[in-house]
C-alpha cells in the first residue's frame, strides 16, 4: 500500500476528480458542439478541419491545468495534498485526464460534431471523408492529427507547469509563455529559411512538421510551394518534440513534488 | 511521536517565521497550540502535515519526514484546515471517495459523529452553510482514525450545541496512540479537551507545559476586585472581575484558566517562567 505508486490508488483518485469536474466537463463539452456547429454554419469543413488542432490543444490545456490548478489553492489543495496517495499518482491524475481520456474522447465527439453539422447544413459527407480531407490530402484531419498532438504534448507540460509554479494568473501566464514560444520559433524557422534560400518565406502550414512542409513566399505574387519531407527528417523531427515534451514533464513532476501551500 | 529539531522557517528572508524551533511532541496527549494572530501556528501545523517545508532544521513524525508526502504518512495524518473546500457530494458520499485512502476509517463512527453533530447526510455539502461543512468534515477527520489529528480553529463557525458535542467526540476519539492538535483562539471552547499547552510568540517556542505542570505551579483566581497585588503575577480585567495567575504556594493543583495564562504569558513571560521551573524544582 505504500508502494510509490498503486493504480488502485490512482482510480481512487480519478474517482475522486471525476466526481467533482463532470459538471465542468459537461458545459466544455456543450459549448465545442455548439463552436462546432457555428463553425461548420460559417465556413465549412475547412474552418472545422483549422479549427481542430486549435480546440483540442486549448480543451486539453484547460483540463489539464484545471487539475493542477488544485495545487495552488489552500482550501483544494490540502485536502488534494494531504490525500494518502504519492506525487507521482497525483501528477499521473493530470496525464490520465489529459491525455488518456481527453485526446480519444475528444477526437471522437468532434469528428461526430463535424459529421453532424456538415451533413445537416452543407454536402452529404462520410465520416471517412472529414478523416482523410474530401478534397485535399493534405488538408485532412489524417494529416493534421500527430502535429497537433506533438503540439498538445508540449502545451500540456508547460501548463502542468504553471499551474503548479504560480499561485495566480496562472491561465494567462501560460498563454504568455506559448505565445512567445511560438514566436519565437515561427520567427527561428524563418531566419533559417531565408539564410538557405534566400527567400522571404515563412513557414505556412504548421510549426510542426507533419509530411509535408509548405511555406509563404512573396516570390511569384505571394505563394503556397509544398515541399514533401522524408520519412527520416520527419522522424527526427517528430522525435525532437517529443524528447523536448518528456523534459517538460520531467520538469513539472519536480515542480508537482516540491508543491508547497 | 513528533520531534521538530532547530527549526527555521519563513515566507520572506526578511522576516523570519521560526527561528532555531524545536519542539518534542508525545502520543497520548491533546495539544493546545496558542499564539497571536501571525505567529505561525497554521504555518507550524503545515509543515508538520508536509504541505510546507522547512528551510533550515528537520520534522520527523515517527520515522517519517512530512515533505516527502509518503503515502505510508499521509494515511496517519488528518490535518483540518481553517479554509475548507469540499467536493459537490453528500456527506455519504465522502465516505466512498475518501475513505478507501485510509486503512483506520470506521464507517460508523462517521455517521454517529454526523448524527451528533446534526449534520444532514441527504444535502449536498455545497448546499450547506460553512459550519455545517466543518461539522461534517469534523466527522469525517475524526472517523479517519489517524495518529496524527491536526485541526486549525474547528469551533470556529460551529453553533453552541455543536460545540458541546465537538468536544464529546473529541474526547471519545481520543487514545493513547494518537496526537491531536488543536490550534485555537477559542480557548474556552476546549479548555476541558487540551492537557498540554504550546505557545507560539516571538519565532519559538517560550512555553510548552502540561496542565498539569501548570496547575501545580500557578493558581488561578478571579476576584471581584484586584487583590494581593504583592503576590498576583499576573492579572486582567475581564467581565466578571480580575482574573489572576499567582504561585501555587500549596503546590495543590487547582483549575487552569487558559485564556489567563496565555495572556500573563505574554505578557509577564519571565514571571510565569520562574514560577513555573521553581515547581520543577520541588517536584
Amino acid at each position: 500500500m505504500n508502494a510509490t505508486f498503486n493504480l488502485r490508488r490512482l482510480w481512487w483518485l480519478a474517482r475522486y476528480h471525476g466526481t467533482g469536474t463532470l459538471k465542468s466537463y459537461g458545459i466544455a463539452l456543450g459549448i465545442l458542439v455548439l463552436l462546432m456547429i457555428y463553425l461548420s454554419m460559417v465556413g465549412g469543413y475547412k474552418l472545422i478541419l483549422g479549427f481542430f488542432p486549435f480546440a483540442l490543444c486549448v480543451a486539453g490545456t484547460l483540463v489539464s491545468a484545471g487539475i493542477y490548478r488544485n495545487w495552488s489553492d489552500f482550501g483544494k489543495a490540502s485536502s488534494l495534498l494531504m490525500l494518502p496517495a504519492s506525487v507521482a499518482e497525483k501528477f499521473s491524475l493530470g496525464l490520465l485526464f489529459g491525455l488518456v481520456f481527453f485526446i480519444p474522447l475528444f477526437t471522437l465527439l468532434y469528428l461526430i460534431s463535424a459529421y453532424a453539422t456538415l451533413n445537416i447544413f452543407h454536402q452529404s459527407i462520410s465520416m471517412k471523408e472529414i478523416w482523410s480531407g474530401p478534397t485535399s490530402i493534405h488538408e485532412s484531419m489524417a494529416v493534421y492529427f500527430q502535429p497537433t498532438l506533438l503540439v498538445y504534448l508540449l502545451v500540456q507540460p508547460i501548463a502542468l507547469y504553471a499551474a503548479a509554479r504560480f499561485r495566480r494568473f496562472q491561465f494567462q501566464i501560460l498563454i504568455l509563455i506559448v505565445v512567445t514560444l511560438f514566436v519565437v520559433y515561427y520567427y527561428a524557422q524563418h531566419l533559417l529559411m531565408f539564410n538557405l534560400t534566400k527567400l522571404l518565406a515563412f513557414n505556412h502550414t504548421y510549426f510542426v512538421l507533419g509530411d509535408h512542409l509548405s511555406y509563404f513566399t512573396l516570390r511569384n505574387g505571394g505563394s503556397y510551394p509544398v515541399v514533401m519531407i522524408s520519412p527520416t527528417l520527419k522522424g527526427l523531427n517528430t522525435g525532437m518534440w517529443l524528447l523536448f515534451a518528456t523534459g517538460m514533464y520531467i520538469v513539472a513532476f519536480f515542480r508537482l513534488k516540491e508543491r508547497e501551500i | 511521536m513528533i520531534s521538530i529539531n532547530h527549526l527555521d522557517f519563513w515566507y520572506s528572508r526578511r522576516e523570519r517565521l521560526f527561528e532555531n524551533l524545536s519542539l518534542d511532541l508525545e502520543p497520548g496527549h491533546i495539544y493546545g497550540l496558542l499564539g497571536k494572530n501571525g505567529t505561525g501556528k497554521t504555518t507550524l501545523l503545515k509543515i508538520m502535515s508536509g504541505l510546507s517545508f522547512p528551510k533550515g532544521g528537520e520534522v520527523t513524525m515517527d520515522s517519517w519526514i512530512p515533505s516527502r508526502r509518503n503515502p505510508g504518512f499521509l494515511q496517519e495524518i488528518f490535518f483540518l484546515p481553517e479554509e475548507i473546500c469540499l467536493p459537490w457530494v453528500r456527506p455519504d458520499s465522502l465516505v466512498r471517495l475518501f475513505a478507501p485512502f485510509y486503512p483506520g476509517f470506521d464507517a460508523t463512527q462517521f455517521e454517529r459523529a454526523l448524527e451528533m453533530l446534526e449534520v444532514n447526510p441527504e444535502k449536498r455539502l455545497n448546499r450547506l452553510s460553512f459550519g455545517q461543512k466543518k461539522k461534517a468534515l469534523i466527522a469525517f477527520a475524526l472517523a479517519c482514525n489517524t495518529r496524527f489529528l491536526f485541526l486549525d480553529e474547528p469551533t470556529n463557525g460551529l453553533d453552541i450545541p455543536s460545540k458541546a458535542a465537538f468536544r464529546s467526540l473529541l474526547a471519545s476519539a481520543f487514545s493513547e496512540e494518537r496526537t491531536i492538535i488543536l490550534s485555537t483562539h477559542q480557548v474556552r471552547d476546549l479548555q476541558s479537551l487540551i492537557d498540554h499547552v504550546i505557545i507560539l510568540s516571538g519565532r519559538t517556542i517560550p512555553f510548552n507545559h502540561s496542565i498539569d505542570h501548570i496547575a501545580k505551579g500557578l493558581s488561578f483566581q478571579r476576584t471581584p476586585i484586584h487583590h494581593e497585588a504583592d503576590r498576583v503575577l499576573y492579572s486582567w480585567k475581564t467581565e466578571m472581575g480580575h482574573a489572576c495567575i499567582l504561585p501555587n504556594d500549596s503546590g495543590e493543583p487547582g483549575l487552569v484558566d487558559i485564556e489567563t495564562f496565555f495572556n500573563g504569558a505574554l505578557e509577564v513571560p519571565g514571571k510565569i517562567t520562574e514560577c513555573l521551573k521553581l515547581q520543577t524544582l520541588d517536584v
